[in-house]
């Protein structure tokens, strides 16, 4: 048995972006995305008791979000497959420009681009981890939810001076962890 | 007109915070680079936090509405208390 314990009522503010993150780049779609979380926390809660405590929360969400993921694609692809056209090339027609298809776009890094981002993203979320809970939420606030200061300043009760100490030491934070992690 | 900013450190790097969010005025900029014509210390640190908004802007990051996680929140409390 590990030593590491859940605590459920702390997952959705510790984990839910990191899993929507995760998991957006996987289904594009924001709503299906939110469910699959939802769903997943669930599933965590059902299954508390199998949890052996050896990989951390996060990583044991994950590896259920995977699962989540997974059979959703299979609902989707066991509902449209009767329709699907699927394209023979073993055709004998399939000549000349038809076979154009099949070749490889290598100036395509559409889904290299999304795959680096999406990795990019996680790595970010991590180093945000790593910062003091209210430093944290204040640094997402302002960075990646784009709040005005002076909304920020009423949610927390500090002066805008506190926020930019706040900010100046979450960037610089993020930073060095950005440089030893992703860089 | 905060003169300051072109010799204390603190007031450059303060600047140099609030521009990553556009809220420093253009005044503010121009004695924040005149800061860094000289200071090579503040340069470095204006390209490193530069960097990071850069790559954050990347990564575009997306977080869940919070009415959606006050549902969820709700949810797993009611799952806890059964």
């Amino acid at each position: 048995m590990g030593n590491v314990l859940l605590h459920p009522e702390k997952w959705v503010d510790k984990y839910s972006d990191y899993l929507y993150n995760y998991t957006i780049v996987r289904v594009n779609d924001h709503e299906i995305a939110q469910d699959l979380i939802s769903e997943t926390f669930l599933a965590g809660l059902n299954s508390k008791d199998n949890f052996k405590g050896d990989a951390s929360e996060r990583t044991w969400l994950i590896s259920i979000l995977k699962r989540k993921i997974i059979d959703h694609y299979r609902k989707i692809n066991s509902n449209k497959g009767r329709a699907e056209v699927r394209v023979n090339y073993s055709d004998e027609d399939a000549e000349g420009e038809w076979l154009e298809e099949k070749v490889k776009d290598p100036f395509d890094r559409t889904a290299e681009d999304r795959m680096e981002n999406e990795e990019l993203g996680l790595a970010i979320l991590n180093c945000m981890d790593s910062l003091d809970e209210r430093q944290a939420k204040i640094f997402k606030m302002k960075t990646i939810d784009d709040f005005d200061t002076e909304a920020i300043c009423n949610e927390f009760n500090i002066t805008p001076s506190n926020l930019w100490v706040i900010i100046h030491r979450a960037r610089r934070a993020m930073a060095m962890c950005l440089e030893e992690n992703w860089f | 007109m905060n003169f300051r900013i072109l010799f204390k450190c603190g007031d450059a790097a303060h600047i140099c915070d609030k521009s990553q969010y556009r809220e420093s005025s253009r005044t503010e900029r121009i004695l924040m680079r005149m800061h860094q014509w000289w200071c090579k210390v503040c340069r470095q640190h204006s390209a490193e936090n530069t960097k990071l908004t850069e790559i954050i802007q990347k990564a575009d990051l997306k977080s869940i509405p919070d009415e959606k996680k006050q549902e969820m929140r709700k949810v797993i409390q009611q799952e806890i208390s059964k």
